[in-house]
């Protein structure tokens, strides 16, 4: 059953999904896994990207996804394109339309002086639909 | 402190005071405290079987629940990683127990630790290893290294717990 979200001020007076820590820590992944991307780039170690971002695309709703696999995109993980395809489709699908675009627009984004250097896995197929 | 006076009295009215704090301090600030003078402890040549008995009993101390009945200090630090923490200081005394963890690592008893937190993909486990690997950066350890992989490819059983999502 997924987690109701949060607002900051049901998270400042204590909202009942946010009992325990972890429901804390989820409303604030991405300063978590903040370090283990800086631990990824410090140590040059695609090996720990290519793991968080099967961490990001297993554990996070699609929503917490994005600017996660943004970075790690951005970083030269090449892998997390695809993923923000995919998750394009199906936020789309879903009629979630402001995030297939992000999404596909982080798909699209070209990777500039990456931290890592891998082969492109997947083509992005050139005949994609656009977006009204 | 407290490090000090174990360090330099090694006498049994400081190893005595340690383990009345550690089975007595009441509340998050308490156990932060304790946590952050026990991982000082770390660094100095303290016994780690008697560190690592100090860190399971102020984890056991502030663990009590039902789910922790039957079992001993030491078997619920290896089956639970969980503290309790003031908000804003919290992330200090998470890396403060994984140093202690490390210097008590080849404690027979701190063993079955190192296979909690290479189980553990909770973010706030992950950060702790995370944080541990940036700040050690070249000298960090390999097992810690090791456990943050394994913890991102774990898939916890979904009927154990709440979904994240």
């Amino acid at each position: 059953m997924p987690r109701a979200r949060a607002s900051p001020a049901q998270i400042r007076r204590g909202h009942p999904s946010l009992k325990s820590e972890t429901g804390l820590e989820f409303t604030f992944i991405a300063s978590y896994l903040d370090p283990v991307i800086q631990a990824a780039v410090a140590r040059r170690d695609p090996a720990l990207a290519e793991a968080l971002l099967g961490y990001v695309r297993r554990e996070l709703a699609p929503r917490q996804q994005l600017p996660l696999l943004a970075r790690l995109l951005t970083l030269g993980v090449v892998s997390a394109r695809p993923v923000l395809m995919r998750l394009a489709t199906a936020a789309r699908a879903q009629g979630d339309e402001r995030l297939a675009g992000e999404a596909l627009a982080r798909a699209l984004a070209p990777v500039e002086r990456p931290v890592f250097t891998q082969p492109e896995e997947e083509e992005v197929p050139s005949s994609l639909p656009l977006f009204d | 402190m407290i490090s000090r006076a174990a360090r330099v009295t090694a006498d049994a009215g400081a190893r005595q005071l340690l383990w009345d704090w550690c089975g007595e301090a009441l509340d998050r600030k308490g156990w932060l405290y304790a946590l952050i003078a026990l991982a000082e402890l770390a660094g100095e040549a303290v016994d780690p079987a008697w560190l690592w008995r100090l860190r399971c009993r102020l984890h056991a101390n502030a663990n009590r629940d039902p789910d922790s009945d039957g079992l001993t200090p030491q078997e619920l630090a290896c089956r639970r990683w969980h503290w309790a923490l003031p908000d804003d200081l919290a992330q200090r005394g998470w890396d403060a127990d994984l140093a202690l963890w490390l210097a008590c690592r080849r404690v027979e008893a701190a063993r079955p630790f190192r296979r909690l937190i290479a189980h553990s993909p909770r973010p706030r486990h992950l950060a702790t290893l995370a944080r541990h690997l940036v700040a050690r950066g070249e000298s960090a350890e390999p097992v810690i290294h090791r456990a943050l992989c394994r913890a991102l490819a774990h898939r916890p059983p979904r009927s154990a717990g709440a979904t994240p999502r």
